[in-house]
């Protein structure tokens, strides 16, 4: 944990000398939900019947899809470019040949992305209820622990991701194929039961599909942690999966980057 | 050094290498590949090294480019696994121990863009001192020392990014110091320094860090006055082998001969020419205009050391030559390189006849 907390504290200041970026990060947020609202009105009539057990609200529900978007594409794309940029700056090099673990370097790598993103979602969530999003609040905690396990089955592509850097220098399709497939099939913005019966059996293989379903139950509809149980198991499956498949990965690439001599060169 | 360097007091050598060895895979361009693609070519970096450094001793790694400093470095910071051979550190494995051995060993990069530079010199080394389990007042007593050592104790709290070039190879170096370690690396750690800076430095790491705290340092450089003034001993590296090893002067006065630069009146060449030969192995190496005005310099290599300078002088004298100045001159770099590795540095035979026919 040291190593994740001295992370956090580097990049905060390393943030606070981009004050200007942050604020334009906010603000982005903040402006991007107004045409999300006005489309999600036009659009509402077509897919009420389809939103039952998940808001019932087309804006919310899209709100609650691009909160779950914007940890993805962290959880997914962070890593890897932190490890790429460390390798050719030399950084990854300097911090490796300290005594500090590799885990809790990739996790300080990390964290400090997903801080941020959460402060960004609840800004995007609170101008989402002031325009008339209806929130279930008394489901927030449950919302968090249900991120909390759509951020683990997305992490181990960001490691996987981090691993192709050390061994092959690029990241491959990997992590956009995973982003495009999960918002088609996972249920970003529309809900899945409205895409062709047979992709729908691949959406199965989405670990989005469950954290989104069940993110909205419990943020929009209120359900407690019995009724959305089926698909937090599913998530928690795919995260033991996913994270033990990466973490061998990422350690067996560490070891041939250590062999080929290659963690200093890009 | 304190903590670390106790460890290794239970034997003299810090730092044991034997047959270190490491080839590194190589790209190959399409046609080569599609002639042979079972072939795996590889380019030797260490090729049986071995070397020892004893605790509170520094020891020169010298050689050309590609010579396998940095290689050599990397196995001990345990960032390449070598392929062969072994290495240890007070007694632990380089790579059987590698969280061990981290503890004990840190480097200087010559590489100014391993910093933070969004954040302060103070917070770059809390970073990495925290990462070393440095924890609470230690923590900030080794920034202050460390920071007090290279001279950045009152521009500690500015932006790594405002700093000149030589102030970030100072924060590098201070950031190594946080460690304590029990071996030092040094890859070119004076690269950016001005001159002044650099002889602070040369002298902190022989006086403080080697001889009063007992560090073992390595260090790599391309200096003539760091290797000869800063290292007890010097290895000479060449194509990933050792070529030479032994002590600073000795090396230098093995390899670089007894070079002595004497200053003779203009117009007495032929006759410093004829005495010089007259010596023994006498030769004469060049001739430049001396500092001042109606002086040569003129630049021989003697066999016989003292005595035979002496009796150079003594014949001069007798023939009616003036000597203003007769000092041993100690080889350069380059030129001790040139001699131990048995290359020729490229453009260096021109410009050395052109010397010898001024």
């Amino acid at each position: 944990m040291r190593e994740i907390g001295a992370m956090l504290r580097a990049q905060w200041r390393i943030a606070l000398t981009y004050r200007t970026r942050m604020v334009l990060s906010l603000l982005s947020v903040l402006v991007g939900v107004i045409p999300v609202f006005f489309v999600a009105q036009a659009v509402q009539p077509l897919l009420a019947g389809a939103l039952v057990d998940q808001g019932g609200q087309l804006f919310s529900f899209i709100v609650v899809g691009t909160i779950a978007m914007l940890f993805l594409t962290s959880a997914i794309g962070t890593m890897p470019a932190a490890v790429g940029s460390g390798i050719s700056t030399g950084i990854w090099e300097a911090m490796l040949a300290t005594p500090a673990r590799v885990w809790g370097l990739l996790g300080g790598f990390t964290a400090y992305d997903l801080i941020w993103t959460l402060v960004r979602s609840v800004a995007l969530l609170v101008a989402a209820w002031a325009l008339g999003a209806r929130i279930a609040w008394g489901g927030a905690v449950l919302s968090l622990g249900v991120l909390l396990l759509i951020v683990l089955a997305y992490l181990p592509i960001g490691i996987l991701s981090a691993a192709l850097v050390l061994a092959l220098r690029t990241t491959t399709p990997l992590p956009r194929v995973v982003v495009i497939v999960s918002v088609f099939l996972g249920g970003v913005y529309y809900p899945t039961s409205v895409i062709p019966s047979w992709i729908q059996r691949v959406s199965d293989w989405v670990p989005l599909t469950y954290g989104l379903r069940a993110l909205r139950r419990a943020l929009l509809e209120g359900w407690t942690m019995r009724q959305i149980l089926p698909d937090v198991e599913m998530l928690v499956l795919f995260d033991a999966v996913l994270l033990l498949g990466a973490c061998a990965a990422f350690a067996a690439a560490l070891r041939y980057a250590r062999r080929a001599g290659t963690l200093a060169q890009y | 050094m304190a903590d670390a360097g106790e460890r290794g007091a239970a034997s003299d050598a810090v730092l044991q290498v034997r047959g270190l060895t490491k080839r590194f895979p190589v790209a190959r361009d399409l046609p080569a590949l599609l002639r042979d693609p079972l072939r795996r070519a590889r380019a030797t970096a260490l090729d049986g090294v071995s070397l020892t450094a004893r605790r509170g001793e520094c020891v020169g790694v010298l050689g050309p480019n590609g010579a396998g400093k940095s290689t050599l470095f990397r196995v001990l910071l345990t960032l390449v696994l070598p392929d062969a051979g072994s290495a240890t550190l007070c007694g632990l494995d380089v790579t059987e121990d590698a969280e061990a051995v981290r503890r004990l060993v840190a480097g200087v990069s010559p590489d100014e863009r391993s910093l933070y530079w969004r954040l302060s010199a103070y917070e770059n080394l809390r970073l990495y001192a925290t990462f070393r389990g440095l924890r609470g007042t230690g923590r900030e007593a080794a920034i202050r020392d460390a920071l007090g050592v290279v001279g950045l104790d009152d521009v500690g709290a500015q932006l790594v990014g405002r700093y000149s070039s030589g102030m970030r190879q100072r924060l590098l170096i201070a950031r190594a110091l946080l460690a304590r370690p029990a071996l030092l690396l040094l890859d070119e750690p004076t690269r950016s320094l001005d001159p002044l800076a650099a002889r602070a430095f040369r002298t902190f790491v022989r006086d403080d860090l080697v001889q009063r705290q007992g560090c073992t340092v390595l260090l790599a450089t391309h200096t003539a006055e760091e290797a000869f003034e800063t290292c007890d001993r010097v290895v000479v590296l060449d194509r990933g082998r050792v070529v030479a090893e032994g002590a600073a002067a000795r090396l230098a006065a093995a390899h670089g001969g007894d070079a002595y630069e004497l200053w003779v009146p203009v117009g007495t060449e032929e006759l410093v020419a004829d005495a010089v030969l007259a010596t023994a192995g006498g030769r004469r190496l060049g001739v430049r205009p001396a500092a001042e005005p109606g002086w040569l310099a003129v630049r021989v290599a003697l066999a016989g050391g003292a005595a035979a300078a002496a009796s150079l002088v003594d014949r001069l004298v007798r023939d009616g030559v003036a000597v203003g100045r007769a000092e041993p001159v100690r080889p350069s770099l380059a030129e001790l390189l040139e001699r131990v590795t048995g290359r020729e540095r490229p453009g260096a035979g021109a410009a050395e006849r052109e010397a010898g026919d001024a």
